[in-house]
């Protein structure tokens, strides 16, 4: 019988190629290499066996890269195949991308095909153009300017993703309000773990994460909700049950990636330029490698001993094996970054929480305590753009 | 990959005071009264009171992809008859500018189209504005020189069945092609040999323009036949009132009210011709909306 409740998601790297040249970047060289329609046809038949040998009732197909966009033709095929091949499952479809090739028709392609955008902007133009270049070393911001009033027209609900730095971790705040100011409402912040911290550079990151808080609150107190992944998931830990390790990350078990070659491995982060052995967990002809596969899901999945004691555990994210391998090289090793940052935020999160609570916002409430607001505040949000829409047509 | 440390390290947190907002082992305040009502924002509720909840439901639908086709002959304002006056007549989107435009999103949407298409197929002939034959699929721009004047678009001057035909308006509604024969025809003497006379020059003239014109008849039966050809050739009238500007009732009322104000003639001519440009402008997009809504129905007919 089906576990109703269980999800499994794949990311399919379509292609290793990418238009940009972003600083902190995981994935690898940029190469013109990208799958073909044998791959995909090869991929969907493999994942779509794998969700059903696992017994799940949804399947989270990510499109990834290198920039997914440059194979909107087989992105398109590998969708199609999909919905066309999949029986008894639901099927979902996100994209990661850097935006540049976001056009009008291309927003209305993959709105048709339903299929979630999250865009990579890492704030401020000034910060967009030196962290994300061009391959020629010129600044990307400028075409992004062009490209979010129709994503945002397209897909209102799209999430952004701003990866922060050491060189912009002074600026944070200032980002984040220039991408709610652009009219994102789901903001999505991750540090570049496998940057060379320093203390300076997190007490940077503190004091603008401090100011950020303060502006966040307004906004609460204001009625204007929004999510912002670093406040809203560390109050979430509170608010919420504490997940299980094996519900948090299952790397490799609930989620996995497909470089373009079929290789796979436990998680994007991991796929680089697809040609370490040592990480792939097997191939989408041969099936997955179960011991390899079982062994890297078991190391993440331990205790960590460097964490016996800490008042915070069940709330920190260092059960992320791919922050703890990119901070360290280990995925079962906490890394120090991580624990920093942590130790910075959690307070932080805490004292939003206590502010607002005190103040009995209702916005607050109900955002983090009633499993309806998700989807309430999802259709406000298209209610508020349609408005918008048909009064720029008028 | 693996970082230098810069002296961070991992630290368990010994001591951490419990925050006062609820966990999830508390109470849920969610449910208590207090909570209530729920905290819609403003933005949205003004937005569902202004434009109405139906109205915010059939626009938010509007997002969807069009099920329907936008160019069904029903819709396209034909036949169109012509008026001896032209006073207050609303201005129409040129047949230049309108294939211009048309041309543009086809092509955009991967379209080969080949303009002035001869089509002839199952008893309809006429010449197609742009039509990809490897697609089977295309459009006619429907002016007073591409739609037949049998039934598509009436002439004020065109001699109606039943009645005697006026030489004099006959030679209006002919030209000077005919003129000629014309004249030889107004010649016979006898009353009901003159009538049928000028009966076939009009019918010689219909015939001609038959061929390379489509008609109301013709449109209707291409439309029903389209899903089983699986070919789609739009009707995209310029007599379609959805695409009409300027002229008395097109310019927004309240804009109108602003500029009878203005005392000068000669600005409140300027302003006036502002008003048509944006009404023209509104138009085009009117019109480039549903040529994209049309290609998009097409693609769910297997297109």
């Amino acid at each position: 019988m089906k576990n109703k409740f269980s999800t499994q998601s794949v990311a399919l790297h379509l292609t290793h190629n990418c238009n940009l040249r972003c600083s902190y970047c995981y994935a690898g060289r940029k190469m013109a290499q990208s799958m073909d329609r044998a791959t995909i046809d090869q991929i969907v038949a493999f994942s779509l066996n794998e969700a059903e040998r696992r017994q799940v009732s949804q399947l989270d197909v990510i499109f990834f890269g290198g920039e997914p966009l440059l194979e909107l033709e087989l992105l398109c095929y590998a969708c199609d195949k999909f919905i066309t091949q999949a029986s008894d499952i639901n099927i979902s479809f996100s994209l990661s991308t850097n935006g540049l090739l976001l056009t009008p028709e291309t927003l209305e392609t993959l709105s048709q095909k339903r299929i979630y955008i999250s865009v990579s902007i890492d704030g401020i133009p000034d910060v967009q153009d030196k962290q994300r270049p061009l391959p020629t070393g010129a600044g990307s911001s400028a075409f992004l300017l062009d490209v979010i009033p129709h994503l945002l027209k397209w897909n209102p609900c799209a999430d952004v993703r701003c990866v922060v730095t050491p060189h912009s971790a002074a600026q944070l705040d200032k980002s984040v309000q220039w991408l709610a100011a652009q009219g994102f409402a789901y903001i999505t912040t991750a540090l570049d773990y496998s940057a060379g911290w320093t203390k300076s550079d997190l007490f940077v990151l503190k004091e603008a994460l401090e100011r950020l808080a303060d502006w966040y609150c307004r906004k609460m107190q204001a009625g204007e909700s929004l999510y912002l992944s670093c406040f809203d998931e560390r109050i979430s830990t509170r608010t919420k049950e504490p997940l299980q390790c094996s519900e948090r990350c299952a790397i490799g078990i609930r989620q996995y990636s497909i470089a373009p070659s079929g290789n796979l491995y436990p998680c994007v982060q991991f796929v680089q330029d697809d040609t370490s052995d040592k990480l792939t967990i097997g191939d989408i002809w041969q099936g997955f490698d179960e011991t390899k596969r079982n062994a890297i899901y078991n190391c993440a999945a331990k205790d960590k001993k460097e964490c016996k004691g800490c008042k915070v555990k069940e709330r920190c994210s260092s059960w992320c094996a791919c922050a703890n391998w990119s901070s360290t090289g280990k995925i079962d090793a906490a890394s120090p970054v991580v624990c920093e940052y942590e130790r910075i935020i959690i307070p932080i999160a805490d004292t939003i929480g206590n502010r607002l609570w005190k103040n009995r916002s209702k916005t607050f409430v109900h955002k983090f305590y009633n499993p309806a607001f998700p989807v309430l505040n999802f259709a406000e949000q298209l209610i508020i753009k349609e408005a918008d829409n048909v009064t720029a047509e008028q | 990959m693996s970082q230098q440390n810069n002296n961070l390290e991992v630290k368990p947190v010994k001591r951490y005071s419990s925050p006062q907002y609820p966990s999830y082992l508390d109470p849920d305040p969610s449910c208590l009264p207090e909570a209530y009502p729920y905290p819609f924002r403003h933005k949205a509720m003004l937005a569902a009171a202004t434009l109405g909840f139906s109205g915010l439901l059939q626009s938010v639908s509007a997002a969807e992809p069009a099920k329907t086709n936008p160019f069904i002959v029903s819709s396209s304002g034909l036949p169109y008859r012509s008026s001896p006056y032209g006073t207050g007549r609303p201005s129409r989107i040129s047949d230049e500018n309108a294939r211009k435009l048309i041309d543009k999103i086809f092509k955009e949407k991967g379209f080969v189209l080949q303009p002035n298409f001869k089509y002839k197929k199952g008893g309809i002939e006429f010449t197609a504005s742009g039509y990809d034959p490897a697609k089977k699929i295309g459009y006619l721009y429907g002016t007073w020189n591409t739609l037949d004047h049998a039934d598509a678009v009436l002439s004020w001057m065109r001699p109606r069945k039943g009645q005697p035909i006026d030489a004099n308006r006959l030679k209006y509604f002919l030209g000077k092609e005919y003129s000629k024969q014309l004249a030889e025809a107004t010649k016979i003497a006898d009353d009901a040999e003159r009538q049928k006379a000028f009966r076939a020059l009009l019918e010689d003239k219909e015939r001609k323009e038959g061929v390379t014109r489509l008609s109301l008849k013709e449109a209707n039966i291409l439309e029903k036949r389209a899903e089983k050809e699986q070919e789609h050739i739009a009707l995209i009238s310029q007599f379609d009132r959805r695409f009409e500007y300027s002229g008395s009732g097109r310019i927004d009322s309240k804009e109108r009210e602003k500029i009878m104000k203005i005392s000068d003639p000669k600005e409140r001519q300027a302003a006036f011709k502002l008003a048509r440009g944006k009404s023209a402008k509104q138009a085009m997009k009117k019109l480039e909306e549903a040529v994209r809504r049309y290609i998009e129905w097409t693609r769910t007919q297997g297109i």
